[in-house]
Formats: structure tokens, sequence, C-alpha cells
């Protein structure tokens, strides 16, 4: 059974001072997990410890198959790695650029050919393996580099913003075949639940405050929010008055201005309901971004995690 | 067994616990997902998530600390989900259920009769709100105890209370004035 | 009234004190309607024969943790993994066959136009050195063919290691690779090819001209030499960019004051008053920089990334 161990795990930048990412003690299984982090939080940081990037300051990485306990060193051959930067060759075709990678990372050569053609089939792009790198559109880089980190079938997969910059059909199917995969491996993937509502259900992990916090179930934190995430509705002209009036009752997690009034996305604080708010308020189907942003608010968290 | 002793063999992902877990409540749970959506069809799809659900979590060892609400909360949150989309709201609920209870008694007006009867239940529950239908349903139809009730709606006790109460009288006096309407 | 329903309003018995204040209106006749009506709201019961559809649908789920609801058929496919692991993944083998396992793989991101242009390069040097005038009117001590070794082989390896502080190589660390293997790997495709050629050359040169080969061979070994190791070493202190610039500005500066910088010439071919001594020279330095190279390699294992690259690349 694969599972990643990391105990008491300090992540920094070697000429780096104040940003550190800790981890107390974590122990992943099988399964996906999305890392969520406000920008600059270190969720690429940890990602780069984790790929061996980076050596921790403080603490010990294992991943364990069956009866074996690897290194960070010694687990780069079932390891595969997605930075959120275009790691590509741009003067090379996807063929050849995949071809390299599998080669870097000693693929047998008997068995390359058939493993690519395998996965440009899966991510839909055997039609571009012909094409140079540079002629593809960024959402086709994307896939690109998604693939190329599942070509050694690694038993962890790490994947820095793997759903940034791709459209609603890519998005789609890239969320679906990383839930595909999850039964094998252990998948980590940095991502911003940006208004995309989540419907797959996986764990999540966030950064806070330089610290690693989770795994957690995202049915349960979303269902920890249900009928507490409500929309109201406030004539422009009256919106700042009702601010402090608000505060009150919910917490304010986005704002949307509207020619003739202001739509808010509120919290609403416990034992209150969407009565307690002033003017029209609708419950509202809890989103994965409102777990992000209710997570970023301590209080929220508390009863969240409760 | 118990749902209790049951808890303990699902944690092994012994086969045949589950096998109980799910002949002791497919039945309620599909009632109580089709009390709620009101189409046979949708109710038997979210029966099938609910307890695929329920099997995945089981196999990765996310087991709750009481099984029946926590089934429970399942089903309703994916009935919540599917209120939420756009597109089931504004579809006509469909409810092909025949009356098959004791056909051979009855005469066609007495069934008539119930079937209306049926139907000023439906529209009376309809007129609640959503956390309160899922309440009166919890309670009356699936006979759940309070506790487990304010468990799975994730609300204090106190406030399943009352809005059991209010929408029980909710729906007293809505069926009232209609008696009331049409005998006079 | 419906039993079920009194047993109900009786558990709510002090909500009913609480709210009947403003509305007194909901008696009991009402609740007893309510009461009449509620049971004839039932629901259809799945038969056994559902049931256990279900169960026959939702077991294998237990069992297989890698398949899908969908694609149980792919249950008893190994996984990728395990077939690479019976072939064998490179782990073993001698020395040269590692060696070469690293060196492979270049070949694919080198194109083409590289190997041509390198080969029209060494070509031309060889004529010009077989023509009987030289018409460039070269420096009496120096020659095509050394002239061309050392820039040959800085820009071969900045070509090379192209991908050096960019993302790419960042991905490349996240190889089963240290450093060293990943710069082996670049620099023995470049040298080993360069080598070649340059040494066929001499071997061409020595038969027809019957030049004196170990000497002439020193003459553009050494600068080679030299030349690839500051490239590499500027490369790893520098970037990739700022270290082909140095090392041709650098080429261009020898070039130019030619035998003026005396043991610091290193271009000079066997006619050189003070070839020896520059050739003296260069080897020293080589040593000192392959020192510094295999240093920083050292240090830099398993930190391939530092904070103020990360920036950078983040444009």
């Amino acid at each position: 059974m694969i599972h990643l161990k990391l105990d008491d795990v300090t992540y920094k930048y070697p000429h780096e001072g104040a940003r550190t990412v800790r981890i107390a003690d974590l122990t992943l299984t099988p399964g996906l997990y999305y890392l969520y982090g406000a920008n600059g939080s270190g969720k690429t940081m940890l990602l780069k410890g984790l790929a061996g990037l980076l050596t921790p300051a403080k603490g010990i990485v294992k991943l364990h198959r069956g009866n074996q306990a690897l290194d960070v060193a010694q687990y780069k051959w079932h390891m595969g790695y997605c930075p959120q930067e275009y790691a590509l060759l741009e003067s090379l075709t996807v063929y050849a650029y995949l071809k390299y990678i599998a080669k870097m990372r000693f693929i047998p050569n008997q068995l390359i050919p058939s493993r690519i053609d395998e996965l440009l089939d899966t991510f839909q792009l055997k039609s571009m393996a012909r094409q140079k790198i540079d002629s593809l559109s960024i959402g086709q880089k994307k896939r690109i580099l998604l693939l190329q980190a599942l070509l050694a079938d690694p038993d962890l997969l790490l994947l820095d913003e793997p759903l940034a910059h791709t459209d609603l059909h890519e998005y789609n199917m890239l969320s679906r075949l990383l839930a595909s995969e999850e039964g094998e491996r252990i998948i980590i993937a940095s991502d911003h639940p940006i208004s995309r509502q989540m419907d797959i259900s996986c764990r999540i992990l966030f950064i806070s405050e330089g610290q690693l916090k989770g795994p957690y179930d995202s049915e349960q934190l979303k269902a920890s929010l249900d009928n507490r995430i409500v929309t109201c509705r406030i004539p422009t002209t009256r919106w700042r008055e009702q601010l402090e009036k608000m505060s009150r009752v919910c917490s304010i997690l986005s704002l949307k201005h509207g020619p003739e009034e202001v739509i808010f996305r509120v919290y609403l604080h416990a034992g209150k309901t969407s009565g307690s708010v002033p003017f029209l308020a609708n419950v509202e189907i809890t989103t994965m971004e409102d777990v992000y942003l209710c997570f970023q608010i301590p209080s929220v968290r508390d009863n969240m995690l409760r | 067994m118990t749902d209790e002793q049951l808890l303990i063999q699902l944690k092994d992902v012994n086969p045949a616990a589950l096998e109980t877990l799910i002949y002791r409540y497919h039945a309620p749970i599909y009632a109580y997902i089709s009390r709620l959506v009101r189409n046979p069809h949708i109710a038997e799809d979210l029966t099938q998530e609910c307890f695929t659900r329920i099997c995945l979590a089981v196999r990765d060892g996310r087991l709750p600390v009481s099984i029946r609400p926590w089934i429970y909360r399942i089903a309703t949150n994916l009935c919540k989900d599917l209120w939420k989309k756009a597109s089931h709201r504004n579809e006509v609920p469909t409810d092909e259920q025949e009356l098959s209870t004791k056909p051979d008694r009855d005469t066609v007006s007495s069934i008539l009769i119930r079937q209306w009867e049926r139907e000023e239940v439906i529209s009376a529950l309809a007129q609640l709100s959503e956390d309160s239908r899922q309440i009166v349903v919890l309670r009356y139809y699936q006979d759940l105890k309070l506790q487990e009730i304010s468990e799975i709606v994730d609300m204090p006790l106190s406030t399943v209370k009352s809005k059991l109460y209010q929408a029980l009288r909710k729906m007293a006096r809505i069926l009232e004035e209609k008696e009331v309407a049409r005998s006079g | 009234m419906d039993e079920k329903l009194r047993k109900i309003l009786n558990e709510l018995a002090d909500e009913d004190r609480e709210g009947s204040d403003d509305e007194g209106s909901t008696t009991s006749q009402s609740f007893i309607r309510l009461g009449e009506l509620m049971p004839r709201f039932t629901a259809p019961e799945p038969t056994s024969l559902h049931t256990t559809a279900l169960i026959d649908k939702l077991l294998p789920l237990l069992d297989n943790k890698h398949v899908d609801v969908e694609q149980g058929v792919n249950a008893r496919t190994p996984r990728f993994a395990e077939v690479m692991d019976r072939e064998g993944r490179g782990h073993s083998g001698t020395t040269v066959s590692r060696l070469f396992r690293l060196m492979m793989p270049q070949l694919l991101i080198l194109s083409p136009w590289f190997w041509v242009g390198s080969l029209l390069a060494v070509g031309i040097s060889l004529m010009l050195m077989l023509s009987p005038q030289q018409p460039f009117g070269f420096a009496g001590s120096t020659n095509p063919i050394v002239l061309m070794a050392p820039l040959l082989s800085l820009l071969g390896i900045s070509y090379s290691c192209r991908s050096y502080g960019t993302p790419m190589f960042e991905l490349e660390m996240s190889f089963p690779l240290t450093p060293s293997q990943w710069l082996t790997g670049k620099i023995a495709m470049i040298l080993c090819c360069y080598l070649i050629l340059f040494a066929l050359a001499s071997g061409v040169l020595a038969w027809n001209e019957g030049i004196a080969i170990i000497p002439f061979t020193i003459s553009w070994l050494i600068p080679l030499c030299l030349y690839s190791l500051l490239t590499l070493a500027l490369m790893l202190r520098f970037g990739t960019l700022t270290a082909t610039f140095t090392m041709v500005g650098f080429w261009l500066m020898q070039f130019i004051f030619g035998e003026g910088m005396g043991a610091f010439y290193f271009l000079g071919d066997t006619s050189f008053e003070q070839w020896l001594s520059s050739k003296v020279v260069g080897a020293i330095v080589s040593v000192v920089v392959a020192a510094y190279v295999i240093f920083r390699l050292r240090r830099d294992q398993g930190i391939a990334v530092s904070a103020t690259q990360t920036e950078s690349w983040r444009i």
C-alpha cells in the first residue's frame, strides 16, 4: 500500500528568509487532494519540496511503497511533477518532447511509443503529436505538461495548478481525468477554486498562516456550510450604511457591483438565518470557492472543522 | 444486527456488512428521496448515487459515528444539489406512482378521493421551505428521531423543533383553508 | 387523530406554548385533518429485485480500489509502472551503458541544423587548412581548426544546456537524475562528437600535410577543454545567456589581440613562440575551473532551485 508520510517538515527557499511552510504530521493515502491557499502562501514551495527541488529545512519525507520507505532522492523514480510554468522545449514537436521526457525518466525504449500514444489519446492530443509545441494553445500546452507527469505512471503525482488557463471543456476533462486516476496514486494538485463548482468529491489540503492543514473531505466541508451561504442584493445607494449591520450577522465572502444593486455573497454566522440579513436574501448552493473563502476566516474555519 | 455492530464490520470493509446495510436502507432511502424529488427516475438515480457514495466511503475507510443520520445526510445533500440546479427548478414534478394499496376493496370513487387527498398533502408540503419540508418528511414519514434530524440538516435541535412545529401548523392551516373553501 | 402525528406533537409541546400567542387559529381540529391526510402521501417501495440489482452493482466497488464504476473491464490490466519494473528501468548496467543512457536522449533535443552547422564548420576549417594559400590571412601562429574548436564547443554546450535556469530545467530536476548526471548527459554528447570530428580533421591533416599530430592535437584540445569548462562554470554561476556572450567575447578578444596576450593566448598553434607555456597555463586554468564546476554541482545536489530564480521565472 502506498502512502506519503511527512513528519514535522518545514520548507523554505534557500535565499529567502521569511516564508516557510510547515507540515506538522501528515500521512496521505492514494487519492486526489486539492491543495488550496492564498497566493504566496507556499503551495508551489510545498510541491517543489515534495518533488525534490528543495531540501526540507527540517523534517523527514518518506514515500512508502509496500514495505519500502523511500526518501525524496529515491522516490523520484515513482514521482511525477507538473510545474506551474511552461516547462517545455518549444521548438520540438509534441512527440519528440514526450519521447525526451520518457527517456530522461529511463522508461525502457521498447515501451515508450505505445505509452506516449496511449496518453496522447487520453488527453485528446493525438492529432497534435507532430506539431511543434510553440504552435499550440495555452490549454494544449497545459495538457502536455500534465501528460508528461503521468508518463512513468507515478505513485505520487504533484501538480502545480494543472487546471489554470484551461477552457471549460478542458477543465472538465482534466478534473474528471484526475478524479479517475486517484485510485492508484496520491495526487496533490494545487488549484484556485474560482467560481467553478467542483462536484467531484475529493480531499482538500489548506495552507494557511504557513501551516498545512487537512486533509478534509470536500463533501463534509461543503455540508458544514449548507444553508450558511446566502446572497443578498442591496441597492447601490445604501450598501455602505448596511455594511456594519451586515457584519454582525454574517461574513462577506465576495461582492459584485451591478448597475443598481450590489450583490453580496455572505456566510451567515451560527444561529442566524437568511431572515436576519437586511434585504432580500437567497440561500445558495455551496461551492468550493465558498469553502475556500470561508476557510480563510479563522472563526468560520473553526465552525467548519467542528 | 444493530447499526453499531454493522459499523464495526464495515470498518473491516466487509462486503456482507455492506449488503446488510443496503438491504436495510434501500427502501427507506428510496422512499425518502421519492418524497422529496417526486420523479421516480430521478429518485432512482439519486438513490443509486447515494449508495455509491456510501460504498466508496466504506472502501476508503471514511466512516461516520452513526450510520442512520449519515446515510440520510448524504441523501439529503443529493436532493439539495438537485434543487439548486436551475434546470430542475423549472421542471414540473411528475409523480407517476400508482395507488396500489388495497385496490380490491376500494371503489373507484374512494380511490379518487385518496388520490385527491394525496395531492393536497403534496401541495401543502410544497408550500413549505426546503428545509422544513425535509424535516417534516424525516420526522413523519421516515420516523427519525429529532436528534438525528438535527444532525442530518445540521441545525440545532431547538431550531429543528420549532421548524417542525411551524411547518406542521402551516400544513394544517393550508389543508384547513382548502377544506373550508371547498365546503363553503 | 393519527397516532403518529399525536406523538410528534407531544414531543413539540413546548413549541406550542411559545408560538401560540399571535395565531391561535391552528386548532386541534385542523391537526386532526392533517393527521388524516398525511398518511395518504405514500411513497413507492423498491422490490427486493431492485435491491439485489443495486447490491450487485455496488459490491465490486469494494474489492477493486483501482476500478472506476464505468470501466470495470480494465480491472485486470497491470499498471504501466508494473510493466516497466518488469522490463527493468535502467537502475543498473556498466558505467559506459549508464553514460550512454544519459547521452542518448540529448539527440532528440539537438536540432538537425545543429549537426549540419557543426559539420560544415569543421569541414570548412579543414578545407582552409588544406588550401595552399590562406585566404583570410590568419596570423602565422594560429589556424582555423584551433580557432574553431573552442568556439564550436562553447556554442554547442550553451545550446545543449539551454534549459538551464528555465522551468524546463526545474522539471528535469524532478527526474531521477542528479544535477551532475544531467550535466554529464548534455556535455558528453557535445564533447564526444566534437572530439571525434576534430580528431578526424587532425588525422586528415597529419596524413596530407605531414603535421606532427600530437602537438597539433594539444593545440586545439586544450582550448576546447578550457572554453567548455569556462562556459560551464559561468553558466552555473550566471546563467546560460551570460556565459555564452562572455565566452564569445573572450574568444573574439583572444582572436584580436593574438600573440600580444603572451602565455594567456590560448588559440595559438605550434608555431606560436610561447606555445608550451600557453598550453600549460590553459591546462592549469582548466583544472581549476573543473574543480569549481565539480564543487558547484556537489553543493547544488538536490537543491536545483533558488528563490531568486523562481521569482524571475514568474514573469
